[in-house]
């Protein structure tokens, strides 16, 4: 092992006698504690955070004029047109569910999969799910054209006594999203409630103390508590691991129910959820990069977190190709004719051009993945991250256009094109998942302090040697020091 | 105000090893109404304290169970019954097409059944507690670890049990009242 | 709790005793099981058609079942875990006997112009099938099973290998290069599974195609291959062997891979009835619509409740999970779901009607029986733990945290 004093922060070695150390630079139960709660409590907001807060909240501005807009005058100032009934709105609500996978699949999968490394990452990548299937949500939403009648949604009793019809995806995808949604903010909160008692404890203004206490709901680390709630924690985790898989295949219903071809191929189901969770990944590294640069995290979210990370996207990735490569063969196994136009139009046909951005980004470049030199290296992996966000973006747009534009009726055919309108709303859903990104660093802690005091080596009550159950001798382990110990 | 009846005595520890000593002594030597207070769940703890399982997991399993019949019957009642129309061919109810939603609302109550359930048998949320008007405890949330016998515990007199607490290899004893002195 | 103390000394690790006995029996027994399906195939009188078929269940089956454990040691390399490493010999040992359904897979080579709706003259002449007639010619098709073998053989052999050198060597560098290759096993694992997948029981009706088909028949695979390791350990553990090393912890996984994977079975089995029963295309719901009448659909049904429904509630506790003998039942009771899932997928084709008799069950025993056989015999002189391997430590130790 190498371990000169520059080179403490690389915990990448490869060897299997040596277990790695998640939690580098000697860090203890205190200091941990001071590094995540100290940005929330003590740091002075920095100024680069008013910069970036009045740019998303601008951003987020220009989102609810395009939508007050759009109510006004109808659904005809976006570019949908006929045969092309699904623009942009599908594209982003896809692509951001599809982000919000991470953080389920990080809490909850690797939790039953016991990877101790999730503990580093798992509340910001919680935090980032919901606020990504918050603006996932406004999509179908505004999308409806009528919106005064979208209730109609839901099954609320009506004087017309109609009730939704339970038989279309696009109803499944209310509930799952829904469902989604709200176990996701329960998992999160219920994640977070020891980590608000440790704030009000370190509060030092009143109204802090009063916020966060409230929020811990008085949570005093009992033991008696602890136990049912790793009960509680580790059931919604089983909970949430088929959900997240039924998210995004229901998602892939809307589609893959129909018979339009490029839609209709039974591998949509696995083949989104294995997108999802790649697109998911890359976006929390995009945004996990600066924050862990810029907040002193290095220790707690090290390189070894990043390219574990790095290979589940190398993973997912590849599944992904994988489910490409598929379509196409079945498309001419299966002799269809127009299932087989259908995927060499996307080739070769107008948006070609969209196909190979989404060939590159998610197939092509992730395979750099495969060379350690490249996944632990901080610039190539956030660059990588951006192609990933851009490829499967254009991903959904490649599936939901290019099928769309060229159906089973040449004399129909038209190709589409966002309008101004279509761009703003989309870039400004970005604005208010950065808004909610900032007021989390700012308000609420990032790291999930206590479950990675768990992961720690001097958390063990048994840590240092092997001792027998019943020995008294309790000790305090060697290494509990801080830093320079390397 | 004055000082409040005796809530209890506490201890503080420096590491969960420490913590799991003295928790296998307080539960050998018989006490009922203590608890355990650390920042994170130790390992092993629910032996050494000797705590048995919860129900949690039958009341979330009844919470499945009624999200499963919620969905059933509501798409049924509402697509076949009382609102009946033929839509794209599909039967008025049949399994394919309703098993999607059957899924997502039997999770979905469960997930309320986990979460209520579990702060409901903690008995939280709870605004107030004696334990909170020690300054020391505050680091029960951070980095130290604490054992607390409270005084209706049967076998609990005051300086027999302050004396058995303080045998323990902790730090000193504090006593613990109902309210803080102000 | 996992007994800390515990060491890799204080059990036996050999077959010695078991294994020439274990081989005997089986190999006797498959032999004398084959022996008897051949007879009551031939006495069927339909020019072994019937036999065919049911030879393609119970060899599906059992590849799957190696297929299981050649996708299951690579994806533990490159996830670096540990808690297998006390069991992994076992999975090293179904991968490893890959040359053996090699052969194996000849007869169904043979059979092919009886049981695949292509080497039917009068489908082969439809329009829909004119494109691929190249694709499935009798010399494409052999050359692609071929190919299939000699990646799997390789990589299954590889693991085997590399495992038994670092029982001798106890070179480390051996598990970085496992691990190193080990990534590019699964990319390839997956394309061939798939491709086998579509050749080995899709196209018995070619004009019928999912995309969803491979992962259909590795996840039935994947949930067999714990059910059989559990039978594998709890036999070995029966007879003395590899006793206290392997702990409840262990078990307990195994009870975890069988639910998870049962219910990612029947997920992906909802995934491809309902878009296909959704959709309601004629080229897509005929293969369902087979299946689905003259007491195939009273089976497709049953198998609802017996390769999901039953084993999903039956191992949802962790109390079951870690219950020996509730344990073994389920994993029996998996198995001969799955099988009976591919009894489904495939016979149907042969016969519009229902149809089951005792050469399906002497079949499946005699391809078990050899298979068996097969992994006893490589079994024979080696540790059946990896003694040397880094993480043998950490695995002895495991705990379900």
């Amino acid at each position: 092992m190498k371990s000169s004093a520059t080179d403490y922060l690389n915990n990448t070695s490869d060897d299997p006698r040596y277990t790695q150390e998640l939690i580098l630079g000697g860090n203890d139960f205190t200091s941990i504690t001071e590094t995540v709660s100290d940005i929330v409590l003590e740091r002075k907001t920095p100024l680069a955070w008013y910069v970036m807060f009045t740019i998303t909240a601008g951003l987020t501005g220009i989102l609810f004029l395009m939508i007050g807009y759009l109510f006004l005058t109808g659904v005809g100032v976006w570019g949908l047109n006929n045969p092309v009934g699904w623009g942009w709105a599908i594209v982003n609500f896809v692509f951001w569910v599809g982000i919000g996978h991470a953080g389920t699949l990080i809490s909850a999968i690797l939790f039953l999969l016991r990877q101790k490394w999730r503990t580093s990452i798992n509340r910001f990548a919680e935090a980032m799910t919901i606020f990504a299937v918050i603006c996932a949500g406004i999509f179908p939403g505004i999308h409806v054209g009528r919106v005064w009648v979208v209730w109609w949604l839901f099954p609320i009793p009506n004087f017309q006594n109609m009730w939704p019809n339970f038989r279309s995806p696009l109803l499944w995808d209310v509930f799952a999203v829904g469902t989604y949604a709200t176990v996701s903010l329960l998992f999160w909160y219920t994640g977070m409630v020891p980590d608000l008692a440790t704030l009000r404890d370190r509060a030092k203004g009143r109204l802090q103390q009063i916020i966060y206490g409230v929020l811990s709901l008085g949570w005093v680390g009992s033991h008696r508590h602890w136990h049912r709630y790793e009960k509680a924690y580790l059931i919604l985790a089983g909970l949430a691991t088929p959900l997240v898989l039924s998210v995004h295949s229901v998602v892939s219903f809307d589609f893959a129910t129909a018979q339009l071809p490029g839609w209709h191929t039974t591998i949509f189901p696995p083949y989104f959820v294995a997108g999802a969770v790649f697109s998911g990944f890359a976006m929390v590294g995009t945004i996990l990069i600066p924050a862990r640069q810029f907040f002193g995290l290095k220790e707690i979210i090290s390189l070894h977190h990043l390219e574990n990370m790095n290979k589940i996207i190398l993973a997912t990735g590849s599944m992904v190709g994988f489910a490409y490569a598929t379509e196409f063969f079945i498309a001419w196994y299966g002799g269809n004719p127009t299932e087989g136009f259908a995927f060499v139009n996307r080739a070769f046909g107008p948006y070609a051009w969209a196909y190979w951005i989404m060939v590159t980004c998610n197939v092509v470049t992730p395979q750099l993945f495969w060379f350690k030199k490249l996944r632990t290296s901080i610039p190539v992996m956030w660059v990588l991250y951006i192609f990933v966000n851009i490829g499967m973006w254009f991903e959904r747009f490649v599936i939901t256009v290019s099928s769309l534009s060229r159906d089973f009726l040449p004399s129909s055919w038209a190709y589409y094109r966002p309008t101004i309108v279509d761009i703003l709303t989309f870039l400004g859903s970005w604005g208010l998942f950065f808004t909610l990104v900032l007021l989390f660093i700012r308000f609420l802690p990032m790291v999930a302090m206590a479950e990675v005091k768990t992961v720690m080596p001097i958390a063990d009550p048994h840590s240092g040697e092997r001792h027998i159950v019943g020995d008294y001798h309790g000790d305090i382990p060697e290494h509990v020091r801080r830093k320079g110990h390397k | 105000m004055k000082q409040g009846d005796l809530y209890g005595l506490l201890i503080e520890f420096e590491s969960p090893s420490l913590l799991a000593a003295a928790a296998m002594r307080v539960r050998d030597a018989g006490f009922k109404k203590w608890d355990v207070h650390s920042p994170f769940p130790v390992h092993g703890m629910d032996d050494f304290m000797g705590i048995r399982g919860t129900r949690l997991p039958f009341i979330i399993l009844g919470g499945g169970l009624i999200g499963l019949a919620a969905a059933t019957l509501m798409q049924w009642w509402m697509n076949a019954v009382d609102y009946p129309f033929v839509i794209s061919g599909k039967p008025l109810f049949g399994l394919p097409a309703n098993i999607p939603i059957m899924f997502e609302l039997t999770v979905l109550f469960s997930a309320f059944a986990a979460f209520f359930g579990m702060w409901g048998l903690n008995g939280m949320p709870r605004w107030y507690n004696p334990l909170l008007t020690s300054k020391r405890f505050r680091r029960a949330t951070q980095d130290r670890f604490f054992i607390v016998i409270e005084a209706r515990d049967p076998a609990f007199k005051l300086e027999k049990t302050r004396e058995f607490l303080a045998s323990l290899g902790g730090s000193e004893v504090e006593e613990i009242h109902e309210s803080a002195e102000d | 709790m996992n007994d800390k103390s515990v060491r890799i000394e204080d059990t036996n690790t050999s077959l010695t005793g078991l294994g020439r006995r274990g081989f005997m029996i089986s190999a006797v027994v498959g032999v004398i099981a084959m022996a008897a399906t051949v007879a009551l195939g031939a006495a069927a009188g339909d020019g072994m058609r019937r036999l065919g078929y049911t030879y393609l269940i119970s060899y599906a089956y059992v590849l799957s079942v190696s297929l299981g454990a050649l996708t299951f040691l690579p994806i533990m390399s490159v996830t670096k875990a540990s808690w297998h490493i006390v069991i992994r010999r076992l999975a090293e040992v179904m991968a490893a006997v890959m040359p053996l359904l090699a052969i194996l897979a000849i007869p169904v080579i043979l059979f092919a112009g009886k049981i695949y709706g292509w080497a039917d003259p009068q489908i082969a002449a439809s329009a829909a099938m004119a494109h691929k007639a190249a694709w499935f010619s009798q010399g494409a098709f052999i050359l692609r099973w071929v190919i299939y073998f000699c990646i799997w053989s390789g990589y299954g052999i590889f693991f085997w290998r590399q495992s038994l050198a670092q029982d001798v060597s106890g070179d480390d560098n051996i598990t970085r290069r496992v691990e190193n290759l080990s990534g590019f096993s699964i990319m390839i694992g997956a394309i061939t599974i798939a491709m086998a997948s579509f050749d080995l029981l899709m196209s018995v009706d070619p004009l019928w195609f999912s995309t969803i088909f491979g992962v259909y028949y590795w996840a039935g695979g994947f949930v067999s291959f714990f059910a059989v390791l559990t039978l594998l350990t709890f036999g070995l553990q029966n007879t003395g062997r590899m006793t206290r090393i392997v702990s409840p912890e262990h078990i307990h996984d195994y009870g975890k891979g069988m639910f998870a994977f049962t219910f990612f079975w029947a997920y992906i089995a909802f995934s491809q009835y309902m878009l296909y029963w959704y959709a309601n295309i004629p080229e897509e719901t005929n293969w369902f619509l087979e299946r689905s009448r003259e007491g195939w659909g009273k089976l497709g049904i049953f198998l609802i409740f017996a390769a999901f429904v039953l084993p999903f509630a039956g191992l949802i506790s962790r109390y079951a999970k870690r219950h020996r003998k509730m344990l073994a039942f389920w994993a029996v009771w998996i198995i001969a779901a799955q099988w009976l899932n591919l009894y489904w997928v495939v016979m149907p084709s042969f016969s519009e009607k229902f149809v089951f008799g005792v050469m399906d069950v002497t079949c499946f025993i005699g391809i078990a029986g050899l298979w068996l056989a097969a992994i006893t015999r490589l079994a024979m002189g080696h540790s059946l733990v990896p003694l040397k391997d880094p993480r043998l430590e950490a695995s002895l130790r495991f705990e379900n945290a």
